[in-house]
């Protein structure tokens, strides 16, 4: 048989496959303590709550772990969320998506609406609020950790590219303001690591399988 | 045209990973044509159809799926659910993949070496029963317990080994992990280290030591080291000296064990003005301990010691002196007089009458059979009981205190008691509920105001209110209660009610294999679709069906399906059904025997038992076959059929026997049965060793067809081994001539037992044994008497009338036997060890007119030795029997079980 019959063969095959073959539409991913996971709730965050739909399904799936672990852990302590946050949050979106109509579309497809988004919103702001109050307690930077940051890696990496050296009262604050970032990340992924220790986590599933 | 495929064609491969980036669009807003599961049975199916939000006809919504996957999931019987979907036309197909759940029934780590740790593997063994058993399984399962048998077997020193793991499956729903663990060879000890002492004491310790050098490790070993240091150090005054091991696994593979030592200051304990051996304050100086603490540890032991003998008031004195290498500690003991208990008086008791407190003292109070002196140690537990029942009461600040005052040789103890106010409730207020009214609620639950405060009640009622709601369908009720004191001792109790939802049953599914008849099964729910959720008639269900004893386990799930209802799933797991048992015994008048058993249970579906049972020995063939139907009618009633053969050899015939027998028990309560049965048997006697006259010319084949009751009452505190109680049982039989049998005989005959329980394990036992017959009663179902377990101051059989020829026992009709025996402990330290005096009166007679007539009776009295086994005591008895005319003085019976 030449390329081009087989060609044809093939895609008719493929495409009566494409017809009868079962898509997948949803299944479970993981379970945390007594709630499961499913690839549904993986997608939903990814696209509407953390804003990021080429996020890995790993990842996606490992910070909503994280989201449920937090609300288990601190179910009486969590901040309330109030509806100038929630709407803020829902105005952002709204921003991303440029249209009223594209975002209610984009929700039609998970069989959503901005009023049936709104509690999934607001657990998550939860979860960021109660985050932030908790690493800014843990997070400290001291004068020594910005002189250090001063001496072994500002200095030597401004006469490195031939830059002006300023003086250390001049950029203390930017330098601050790096550490508590790198620390902050730091103290989220410990802080992510205790919590989700304090769970039983299994995996039922791959997600990034389709 | 043929240019354009090829790169068509490349095209199509790359689109088509897009598409399946949200592959449900293809059948997004379609209708749901048919809705299919796999991986599941018609049974679960037909439950999960029950509650899912996707419907046929419905369009698919991706969100409705979400949900029916987590519902799915949340009945815990499943481990995993995958949605796809397949487009048909118009409509799709939605199928549920359900991956049912698995069990781990057993996990286990098994050492293959001859030379493994044995405590190690207990150790890591209890650890994963406790954490992993009857958990669902997954692969993470696995990986979870290699760390830690990893983890135990790293800190105890392993390092070169392997472990395999090998997983079966008993049942479907089960699974069972075994980890195979092999050291390819155990290391050796090449250096035992002492540190915390010096080089010379090191060198005493090191001959001391059960472990050396190049003897293979365990960390049994090294721990069974550490503490026979430990005592060693113990013995020799250094009381809170610490010894702990720490194992090394070295390059070369072999072991490094160090012994960290603490001997801590030598403690020199004396004890004077008192016989007590100082060694019994030893434990009290464990390592750590806080001297001054021990010392006072020590005082109070001491006087709880002398308090337990009699001397009430006893004083002691203490001295203490420490230096770097010793601590002294020295106890002064002025016993003061021993005393018995006089009277017991109450002083201040306005509320609670002197009777009352009196019974509420009294279990502390144990029996003097013996004239003994009073145990004083028991003191602070009456007044704890006293300010127990004073706190029911309502008498929330009552004190009390006991004051032993000397009378003469006794003791009277005065108890004062200062009551205070009492907490009265003033009232009851019931809120929140709607389906009731409150009037109804008190009058159900027993609420009345005015009463003294007590938690007991207060709890009863709560629970009353929750039984009656729950009874209801409100199978989600909470009721709280709050509890507010007012100042004059007044209490307001107020009981809220959430109701929740009412619920129906909307349909009740049996998941499991179908291993009783389904007619069963449903006979057993008392509680039916449509019904009112009624956890008590739930429990109810699950108790019938336990009764049938093929489960093992059952469990129960209430589902919401929608306001209202809800599916009632009764999960089962099947137990084991067959059993097969063996066993070597003894008995005096069979000999040795061995007996095999073969048992199945549930045969048909239907609970029932089978049996077959073999016994074989020197003077004993015997074959039976049983079957038990279950117990009935909420297990009272059940019945039983035997067929047997059996052929014995004994001293005065010998006879072979093959029966059938229907059988049914009554039970009147826990503690009474009536069995009553009918018994159609055929006898050949083989031998006799008596004149043939003796046995009624019944010495040829003959028939018995009967008919008997009998009555048991058991109130033993322990069938095997009884020591308060009374044990009843009265049997009557009545042999007819009837389907051509040949025998016409009654027999009525009983025995009754009687327990006491005394002070300082002391026992008595009084059993009475009848047996009244008339007719004519062929040899084999005479009574016989003499024995171990009948009257010991003769041979086997050998009360009664005997042949005058061979002197063999000839049995009677009537039987009249009493056993009276004391058990006491043994004054050395070796426990379930008991010394017996006995005595034993009785005689067999030809007939009732016999008895009437001469009434004369053999008495032997003896001595015996028990050793408590669960099973019963090893017994041996030694008995002389003191009639006139006898054949032989002294009897000696070894036997296993009780006499009673």
């Amino acid at each position: 048989m030449s390329i081009s019959r087989s060609a044809i063969c093939f895609s008719l095959l493929l495409g009566l496959s494409l017809f009868l073959e079962a898509y997948p539409v949803n299944r479970a991913v993981a379970k945390i303590g007594e709630s499961y996971i499913t690839l549904y709730d993986i997608l939903v965050a990814r696209e509407f709550l953390f804003q990021d739909p080429s996020l890995p399904p790993a990842e996606a799936l490992e910070r909503v772990l994280t989201m449920k672990a937090v609300h288990m852990e601190y179910k009486n302590e969590l901040p309330s969320v109030g509806e100038d946050v929630a709407l803020r949050f829902e105005e952002g979106l709204l921003r991303k998506y440029g249209e009223l109509k594209v975002l209610e579309e984009r929700l039609s497809l998970f069989n959503l609406s901005l009023k049936r988004l709104r509690p999934l919103v607001e657990e998550y702001i939860a979860y960021d609020l109660m985050k932030e109050n908790i690493l800014l307690k843990r997070i400290e930077v001291s004068f020594a950790d910005i002189e250090e940051y001063y001496a072994s890696t500002y200095t030597p990496y401004q006469k490195k590219f031939g830059l002006p050296v300023r003086h250390l009262a001049e950029v203390a604050s930017l330098i601050e303001t790096k550490i508590r970032l790198e620390k902050k990340k730091e103290k989220e992924r410990e802080w992510r690591e205790e919590i989700l220790r304090h769970y039983k986590i299994v995996s039922l599933s791959d997600p990034s399988q389709p | 045209m043929k240019r354009l495929l090829s790169p068509l064609f490349i095209l199509l491969l790359f689109l088509l990973p897009l598409a399946a980036q949200e592959p449900w669009k293809a059948c997004l807003g379609k209708p749901i044509g048919r809705l299919s599961f796999t991986g599941i049975s018609l049974s679960q199916e037909k439950i999960v159809r029950e509650f899912l939000q996707s419907r046929t006809g419905e369009p698919l919504s991706i969100l409705s799926v979400d949900r029916d996957i987590k519902s799915i999931l949340q009945l815990q019987l499943f481990d995993n659910v995958t949605a796809d979907a397949v487009p048909e036309g118009e409509s799709c197909e939605l199928i549920f993949r359900i991956t049912p759940s698995r069990f781990i029934r057993s996990i286990k780590v098994e050492g293959l070496s001859r030379r493994s740790d044995r405590m190690l593997l207990e150790r890591v063994n209890s650890y994963l029963r406790t954490t992993f058993s009857g958990e669902a399984y997954y692969k993470e399962v696995e990986e979870r317990a290699r760390e830690e048998i990893d983890r135990f077997l790293k800190e105890s020193g392993y390092s070169q080994y392997s472990l395999s793991i090998v997983i079966k499956e008993p049942s479907p729903a089960h699974l069972s992990l075994f980890f195979r663990f092999r050291i390819p060879q155990p290391p050796k000890v090449s250096r035992i280290l002492f540190s915390g002492i010096s080089g010379a004491e090191g060198a005493d310790l090191r001959g001391a030591l059960s472990v050396k050098v190049g003897d293979p490790f365990t960390l049994e070993r090294a721990e069974k080291a550490a503490s026979s240091l430990k005592s060693l150090l113990v013995s020799q005054g250094f009381l809170m000296a610490t010894v702990s091991s720490s194992p090394q696994i070295l390059q070369d593979g072999s072991s490094s064990l160090e012994f960290h030592v603490q001997k801590g200051q030598k403690v020199v304990l004396r004890i004077l003005g008192a016989s007590f051996n100082p060694k019994i304050l030893s434990p009290l100086w464990g390592s750590a301990v806080f001297p001054p603490w021990a010392v006072e540890e020590g005082k109070s032991k001491l006087l709880g010691e002398l308090r337990k003998r009699g001397f009430v008031l006893p004083k002691i004195e203490t001295s203490f002196s420490s230096d770097e290498s010793t601590i002294t500690v020295e106890y002064r003991i002025h016993r003061g007089t021993r005393y018995r208990l006089g009277e017991i008086l109450f002083q201040g008791n306005s509320s609670l009458k002197s009777d009352e407190l009196k019974r509420a003292v009294a279990p502390f109070l144990k029996d003097y059979f013996f004239y003994s002196y009073f145990d004083a140690s028991c003191m602070a537990d009456m007044v704890t009981a006293l300010e127990y029942l004073y706190w029911q009461r309502g008498f929330r600040e009552a004190s009390l205190k006991v004051e032993p005052k000397e009378r003469g040789k006794n003791v009277d103890l005065l108890f004062s008691i200062q009551e205070k106010r009492q907490a009265i409730v003033e009232s009851v207020e019931i809120l929140g509920g709607l389906f009731f009214d409150r009037y109804y609620l008190e009058r159900i639950a027993g609420i009345s105001a005015q009463g003294p405060l007590s938690n007991d009640t207060i709890l009863r009622w709560k629970n009353a209110i929750e039984r009656e709601y729950k009874s209801k369908g409100f199978d989600d009720v909470k009721v709280d209660t709050v509890t507010a004191f007012g100042p004059s001792g007044s209490v307001r109790i107020t009981f809220t009610i959430v109701e929740g939802e009412r619920s129906r049953v909307k349909e009740v599914f049996w998941l499991g294999e179908p291993i009783l008849a389904r007619s069963l099964f449903d006979k057993s729910m008392v509680i039916k679709k449509g019904d009112l959720l009624d956890q008590a008639r739930i429990e109810e269900s699950m108790k019938n069906l336990e009764n049938y004893g093929v489960f093992d386990q059952l469990r129960v799930f209430k589902i919401p399906t929608a306001p209202g209802e809800k599916l009632l799933v009764v999960q089962t797991e099947p137990g084991r059904t067959d059993f097969f048992n063996y066993g070597i015994g003894y008995g005096e008048r069979v000999g040795f025997r061995g007996t095999v058993e073969y048992q199945r249970l549930n045969p048909f579906k239907r609970g029932n038992i089978y049996s077959f049972i073999v016994k074989l020995g020197k003077n004993e063939n015997r074959f039976l076959f049983n079957f038990d139907t279950p117990w009935q009618h909420k297990g009272v009633f059940k019945t039983f059929f035997n067929l047997w053969y059996e052929k014995e050899f004994l001293r005065s015939y010998t006879y072979s026997r093959e029966g059938f027998a229907v059988n049914a028990i009554h039970k009147l309560s826990g503690q009474r049965f009536i069995t009553s049965n009918f018994r159609l048997v055929n006898t050949n006697l083989l031998s006799l060793d008596i004149a043939p006259s003796k046995v009624d010319r019944e010495n040829s084949p003959f028939s018995t067809s009967s008919v008997s009751i009998s009555f048991t009452q058991d109130k033993r505190d322990d069938p095997f081994n009884p020591q308060s109680g009374s044990y009843l049982s009265s049997d009557n039989t009545l042999a007819l001539r009837f389907l051509g049998t040949t025998s016409k005989f009654f027999k009525t005959s009983g025995r009754f037992q009687k327990f006491w329980k005394f002070k300082n394990d002391v026992f008595l036992f009084n059993q009475l044994r009848w047996g009244f017959g008339g007719g004519t009663i062929p040899i084999v179902d005479r009574y016989f008497a003499g024995g171990s377990f009948s009257f010991r101051g003769s041979g086997i059989d050998g009360l009664g009338p005997r042949d005058p020829s061979t002197d063999s026992p000839l049995g009677g009709n009537t039987l009249l036997v009493n056993n009276l025996e004391l058990t006491v402990p043994v004054p050395i330290p070796l426990p379930n060890l008991q010394f017996s005096v006995f005595y034993d009166r009785g005689n067999v007679y030809k007939n009732n007119k016999d008895l009437l007539r001469s009434g004369e009776m053999s008495n032997a009295v003896g001595v015996g030795l028990r050793y408590r086994t669960p099973l019963g005591p090893f017994r041996i008895d030694g008995a002389w029997n003191l009639d006139k005319e006898r054949r032989k003085r002294f009897y000696v019976y070894f036997a296993i079980g009780n006499m009673f």
